[in-house]
């Protein structure tokens, strides 16, 4: 589903490649600029731990500054921008210990989404969304993750993770219902008229 | 005992709640198939979980931004890395920072053999057989933590922990890469035999490449030299990655290993991997 600013902006980022491979050191700090954010979400979603994100961010600077030279461009910057964020994180995911957290109830059934009201910013803050999310058994976490923050499609993800294209769609569907289900019992379910008939 | 509700098709309801819940959550993603868009797409439940799902969507996205003097640094410090790589820089360097490596163990290996000297004199003294293989097995230890002698190191046992510990050093590696555009292979003697003393950990040559093309080459030259077993012989810090380390080498100017894959007796690929993070750096075929 791209976008014509997304376009631009893929086109924009080949152009500022292009310089940076040729050592315009300017061209590759308006790269990074542009896409520090996003490779900081991700790994803030994925670690939550402001510190290890803050590592991991680094790190895949790094990486990426070094692996440059090597970028063919059949990729959008982005796409491989991310992917280097995300394996750095689960580097850093299979290297730590793993903190014990209690999971979230896996049993979504449609009443629990629909009765649930859409979520307001006002009424969500980000702090329950990461605390839902760190809950999020890992598999499912990842793949909503790599889709909703990364932006990566099905196939991305899928060869990220090393599995099915119909597991990946599964566990995004999966991964966003629960969390659905969670943040909406967090706000409540009174008055919000439902679709059912 | 009570019967499971259905959906209007006859399916369990559970089995219906995560058809709808999956075809919602791909609709979001603009990947539903033609079907599942005509079958559901007037269903108000896959609506409404749509909507809340593009509105979680919302939300994971845009978690709270990174403070912005870690940005800054972060970002200066990516800079300066691209910096140090753009910039030749000499082999000499390269010796000097792996000698300020090696010097803690040196310095070990030099208390030792005190240690084997004053427990072999006190052997001597006492004519004590034990004692004096204490002392045979002390000296063997400081001979073996010094260094290997030639006849010995052709294809020594060598744990890549010192690769491991020099990647995370955050100041630039130094190599001479040729501005040409071909491999270098840098040694520390003429030859490339091993040298015992004075030479590269292992004996081997120092590789450094910072294109694919230049590694093909090098990753050709090391898989010959393991065929004919001529190659040294490291551990292979990542469990993950299937293969055996063939060589240490310089890509892109930051310590890295060079894994042949999937062993070295048979090598269809070479792999680029940081010793540190076990992360693959690059991949090239042999005889591609």
């Amino acid at each position: 589903m791209a976008t014509d600013a997304g376009a631009m902006s893929n086109a924009d980022d080949r152009a500022l490649v292009a310089a940076a491979q040729s050592g315009d050191r300017r061209a590759l700090d308006q790269l990074l600029r542009r896409h520090y954010d996003r490779v900081y979400a991700v790994c803030r979603r994925i670690l939550h731990h402001d510190a290890d994100a803050a590592d991991a961010t680094q790190d895949a600077l790094l990486a990426a500054v070094r692996a440059l030279a090597s970028f063919d461009g059949n990729a959008a910057f982005g796409t491989w921008m991310y992917r280097i964020a995300t394996n750095t994180c689960l580097d850093q995911l299979r290297r730590r210990k793993r903190r014990p957290t209690a999971p979230l109830d896996e049993t979504v059934m449609l009443s629990d989404l629909v009765e649930t009201r859409p979520f307001d910013s006002t009424v969500v803050d980000q702090m329950a969304v990461q605390a839902a999310l760190e809950r999020l058994p890992e598999d499912f976490r990842l793949a909503v993750v790599l889709r909703d923050v990364a932006d990566l499609d099905y196939d991305t993800i899928a060869d990220t993770l090393g599995v099915p294209i119909g597991t990946v769609r599964s566990r995004i569907a999966r991964g966003r219902a629960i969390l659905a289900k969670e943040l909406g019992n967090q706000i409540g379910t009174s008055e919000h008229p439902t679709n059912q008939p | 005992m009570t019967e499971r509700p259905t959906d209007p098709a006859g399916l369990p309801a559970d089995s219906f709640d995560h058809e709808v819940i999956e075809v919602a959550s791909a609709l979001v993603d603009g990947v539903a198939t033609p079907v599942e868009q005509e079958r559901f797409s007037s269903n108000p439940q896959v609506s409404a979980v749509s909507t809340t799902f593009g509105s979680l969507r919302g939300h994971l996205a845009h978690p709270e931004p990174a403070p912005a003097a870690q940005r800054e640094a972060h970002l200066a410090a990516a800079l300066d890395a691209f910096s140090a790589l753009s910039q030749p820089v000499s082999l000499d360097a390269a010796r000097a920072r792996r000698a300020r490596r090696l010097m803690p163990a040196l310095a070990a290996a030099a208390a030792l053999a005190v240690v084997g000297v004053v427990i072999g004199s006190m052997a001597g003294r006492s004519g004590s057989r034990e004692q004096a293989a204490v002392e045979r097995t002390v000296t063997s230890d400081v001979s073996t933590a010094r260094t290997r002698p030639k006849e010995q190191a052709g294809a020594p046992e060598v744990s890549s922990s010192d690769l491991a510990n020099a990647s995370t050093d955050t100041r630039p590696m130094a190599a001479a890469v040729a501005a040409s555009g071909d491999a270098v292979v840098a040694t520390d003697t003429p030859s490339t035999e091993p040298t015992g003393e004075g030479g590269d950990a292992v004996g081997q040559p120092i590789y450094a490449a910072s294109t694919p093309r230049q590694l093909l080459g090098i990753a050709q030259e090391v898989a010959d030299r393991q065929v004919a077993g001529a190659g040294a012989r490291l551990t292979n810090p990542c469990p993950n990655i299937a293969g055996e380390v063939g060589a240490e080498l310089l890509w892109i100017n930051q310590p890295a290993l060079l894994l042949l894959s999937p062993n070295a007796q048979r090598p269809t690929d070479a792999v680029v991997v940081n010793p540190s993070t076990c992360a693959v750096e690059a991949t090239v075929t042999l005889g591609a």
